[in-house]
Order: C-alpha cells, then structure tokens, then sequence
C-alpha cells in the first residue's frame, strides 16, 4: 500500500469513525427534547434552544473528525 | 419586464457569450478547474498585505450590515414600517434570545452576541450566492502542482482570457468566498468571544472570584493548615485534590471551547462548500436540495454560535455553586 | 508550524479580522443596536401607558356605571316606597271611614233599638192599663156583690205584679 492509499484510508477513516457517536447522541438529543416537547408543549421554545446547544456540542465531535479528515486528505497534516 | 423575463434575459445573454466566446477565441482552452482550498486565495497584494476573497467577502458582509442599519434607523418612528420594522423584529428576536439565556444580563451580552449572529449569517449567505462562485480571477501557477489542500475538478469554462502555459493548473479564485471557509474568520469571533466572557466574568464576580473557579485551592489549603496543626484530614485532602483538578479541566475547557467554536464554524461552512462542489456534479437540480441544506446550515451556525456565546457569558457571569454551598 | 500556515492560518489576516469585527461592532452599536433598544423601550412604556391609560377609562367608566346604577336603584327605592306610603295611606283612609260607616250604622242600629224598646215599654203599658180596665169592668159586673172595688183593685194589682215578675224573668 503506498502511502497516497493510506493517507485517503486514514482520512475516509476520520469522517467515518467521527461521525458514528455524534449520529448517535443527537439522536439522544432530539428524542428527550421531542418527548419533553411533547408532554409540556407551552416549553418548546425554551426546549429548542436547549436542544440546539445538545446538539451543537455533539455535533462539534462529528465536525472536528471531518476536520481532520480534510486535513488528512489534504495533505495539511502528515 | 417580469422578474421571470429578466432570468430569462441574463441566463440567455450568459449562453451567447460563451457562444460568442468559442467562435470568437479560436484557440483552445484549457480546462479550469473549480477549487476548494482550505487558504483563501489572495486577490491583491497591498504592500506585503495581502487581500484575500474572505476578507473581502466579510468587507461586503459588513457594508451590508451597516447599509441595513443606517436604512433602517435613519428616520425611526413609533410605529414602525419597511425596513425599519424587519430590522427591528430581527434585533428584537436577538434580545428575546438573550434575555432567555442570560436572564437579566442578557441586556448586557447581547450587542457582542447579535453582532456575531448578524455578521455570520450574512457571510454566510453572501458565500452562496449563486453565480458568485464561478466570477474571480484566474491565477496561474506556473510550473506548480496544485498546492495542498485543495480539492479540485474540472469545469467547463466560460470566460478565459489569460495566456497560460501549457500544462500547469488553472485554478479558479471566486471573488466572494464565505468568510467562514477561511479559519482566521472563525477563529477570531471564538476569540472575541471567549476573551469578552472572562471579561464578563471577572466584571460580575471579581477578579478572584472569577480566576477562583481555575484555581480552587481553598480546601486544600485547609488540609495543609489541619496537617500543620497535626489533624491531617484525609477527606480534605482527596476534595483539594479534586478542586485543583476540576480548575485544571475548567482551564483546558476555556482553552478548548477556541478550538471548537473556531472549528465547528470553520468546519461546516468548509464543508458545505466540498458539499456542494461534489454534488454540483449531480444531474439537474439534485444539488439545489445540498444547496438548501447549506443555506440552512449556514443560518443555524450563526445562530448557534450566538446562543453558545450567550451561554458560556451565562454561566462565566454566575457565581461558582461550590462557593454557594460552603 | 509549517502545518498551520498550510491550514491559512495567518496573523495579518487574523488581526484584519479582529478589526473587522471591532469596527463592525462598535458601528453597529451606535447605529443600530442602542436606537432599537432605545425604541424598543420607549414603545414598550408608550404601549403599557396607553394600555395603563385604558385600564383607567375603563374603570372610571365602571365607576360611572356602577353610580349611575346605584342611583337607579335608590330612586327606584324611593318611587316603591312612596307608592307603598301611598297605599298605606289609602288603606288606613279607607278603614277609618269604613269604620266610621260602622260606628254609624250601629248607631242607627242601636237608637232604633232604642226606639223599638220605647215603643214596646210604651205598648206594655198601655196593654197593661188596657187590661186592668177591662178585668176591673167586668169582675166589677161578676163580683159587684162581694168584693167592694177598693179590694178588688188591690187584687188585680197584685196579680199583676206576679205577671210583672214573670214577665221580666224572661
């Protein structure tokens, strides 16, 4: 395997590995917060906004594989 | 003439030039490519400085920020109309959002916080205008392979009026480029908007009270007093440990929390862009559903990146619980 | 290091960024944010004032009403109870001369009662002179021989008496 085949491998590797944990908690994210919306509807604005920050943090997990996948692929890092 | 006439006029005055231009060009083009490259491209150098499309995309964004400020409280009435009243319902939504997270400070967060919101969105968007993407300069690299990180394809050419040397790439630089793309954009907001929360913080608790929340050795010095006076108690020791711990981690948080809101933006707003040139290869109008993702993508981050700043000034402006307890 | 030039990252840039945002910040500071806020404010008290002011109207008007009622009402009191005086008045009117009318008619009914008796006691005693004259004529003609008139008078007298007293047990 020469090293251009293990950089791409490394780098489909990053997103792909990333993305699996975060894919799973906003899924988390967005079941509490829909339950609660669903059993206090006079909360769902607050709720929503709450929801947004959850998945802002998980999602920051996914998006720093793809960063580095991109760095990987690109050639910045290694 | 209709709007729809008008669509027409251009996209059929688009087809003639480039009807005009391979009649009239006869020699033949090379191909150029369509780039995404992690640098922004440099437009002109103004003595060692050099002008990027990012920078010159947030310099628009900010003309129309101030243009649509200066329009909508030129004249302000009572009863609000026009601009006026679109402007005011946006910044009144913006307060409402602050004064939801950061309760009665929310007042004082939410300048930093709108401004943020509003010069994001807009960069944002500017970035995705249709048909700006493709209208930029052409640089040329002679003798150079593609610099690193860059993804590029081939497009077919419109306009070309460059000599170039056989071979070597032909990149296109858009003009306006999403700022966001750029890392120094992001990474300046994060670090306006972490350094203005210990700004917060230190202004609503005190210098110590603020920098007490890093570095909490408060039960560990009562473990050392206890040892000094020969009644070493384990438990306080474990707790100091603890507290020095937790200061370190709450310091590496501050540290961390740069990194993320730099990379969170810079890293979808950059994706969006591979997005949407991959899928630009898609037949008809399956990219517009990516381009409609993006264009959500990039108003959720905007405002995400302000209710993030409005949490954090939140809770850097509340006192520590450990104090309250004790 | 090499690593982060690749990546864009770059002083100059950011430190144009920086400025970018400050310049951006304060203008849109003084230009957009503190008027909104300012007006924001000034509507929001202006809306409370006038809604304020309605809430005052409003009661005053419900004030208004509820005296204007209780006028009704005392009036309304006072009409009923000049009709029921009235009635009152009436009613002992009528009784008084209803009573009056009987006090009139026992009257009558009493002095010709008395008239009556009067005339009774009257006839009594003419039937009683009437019947001591006659049983006088005619035991004068049986007992003319016997009895001188001087006893015999006294006789009738005394039988008569008897009579009397029965009479008046009665």
């Amino acid at each position: 395997m020469d090293a251009n085949a293990a950089r791409l491998i490394g780098a489909a590797l990053a997103i792909g590995l990333a993305a699996i944990g975060p894919g799973i908690g906003i899924g988390l994210v967005a079941n509490g917060a829909l339950q609660a919306m669903g059993r206090n509807p006079e909360f769902s604005g607050q709720l929503q906004t709450t929801m947004f920050i959850g998945i802002v943090f998980t999602e920051a997990l996914g998006i720093f594989g793809l960063v580095i996948s991109f760095l990987i692929g690109f050639k910045i890092f290694g | 003439m209709s709007s729809r006439n008008k669509v027409l006029v251009i996209a059929l005055a688009f087809i003639g030039v480039a009807v005009a231009q391979k009649i009239f060009i006869p020699f033949e083009t090379p191909a150029v490519s369509a780039s995404v490259a992690v640098k922004p491209e440099t437009l002109f150098d103004l003595n060692g400085f050099e002008i990027t499309n990012t920078l010159l995309t947030s310099w628009i964004a900010m003309l129309v920020l101030i243009g649509l400020a200066v329009t909508a409280t030129r004249n302000m009435k009572l009863v609000p109309t026009g601009v006026q009243n679109i402007f005011e319902m946006l910044i009144e939504a913006i307060l409402n959002l602050a004064e939801s997270v950061g309760g009665e400070r929310g007042r004082k967060f939410f300048p930093v916080a709108a401004t943020i919101l509003l010069l994001v969105v807009v960069s944002n968007l500017l970035g995705l205008i249709p048909g700006f993407g493709p209208i930029g300069l052409i640089s040329l690299e002679k003798g150079h392979a593609a610099p690193a990180g860059i993804v590029t394809f081939d497009i077919p050419q419109i306009f070309f009026v460059e000599e170039h040397e056989p071979g070597a790439p032909i990149l296109l630089a858009p003009f306006v480029r999403s700022p966001s793309t750029d890392i120094n954009f992001p990474l300046s907001l994060a670090l306006i908007s972490v350094v203005l929360t210990q700004i917060f913080g230190v202004q609503a608790l005190g210098f110590f009270g603020y920098v007490g929340k890093f570095i909490n050795v408060r039960r560990m010095g009562k473990f050392l007093g206890g040892a000094l006076r020969g009644k070493a108690v384990v438990g306080d020791l474990m707790y100091g440990l603890l507290d020095i711990f937790v200061g370190l981690i709450e310091l590496v948080s501050e540290i961390g929390k740069i990194l993320s809101f730099t990379f969170r933006l810079f890293g979808n707003i950059f994706a969006g862009e591979v997005v949407l040139l991959i899928m630009s290869f898609l037949f008809l109008a399956l990219p517009l559903i990516f381009y409609g993702l993006e264009v959500f993508v990039g108003a959720i981050q905007g405002f995400v990146f302000c209710v993030l700043t409005l949490a954090f000034m939140s809770i850097a402006t509340t006192p520590h619980h450990s104090e309250e307890q004790h | 290091m090499e690593n982060i030039v690749k990546l864009g990252l770059n002083p100059a840039w950011l430190l144009a960024q920086l400025a970018n945002f400050l310049l951006l910040f304060l203008i849109l500071r003084a230009v957009a944010f503190k008027p909104i806020l300012n007006m924001l404010d000034t509507r929001k008290k202006k809306i409370q004032e006038s809604l304020e002011y309605a809430e005052k109207v409003k009661r005053d008007a419900e004030a208004q009403q509820k005296e204007f009622e209780r006028k009704l009402d005392e009036t309304r009191r006072q009409n009923q109870a000049a009709v029921a005086a009235a009635g009152q008045v009436a009613e002992k009117e009528g009784e008084a001369i209803l009573a009056q009318a009987r006090a009139e008619s026992r009257k009558l009914v009493e002095q010709a009662k008395e008239q009556i008796e009067y005339e009774r006691r009257q006839m009594q005693a003419q039937l009683r002179e009437e019947v001591v004259r006659l049983s006088l004529a005619a035991s004068q003609k049986v007992l003319s021989q016997q009895i001188d008139e001087k006893a015999h008078r006294q006789l009738v007298n005394d039988f008569l008496a008897q009579t009397d007293q029965l009479g008046n047990r009665n």
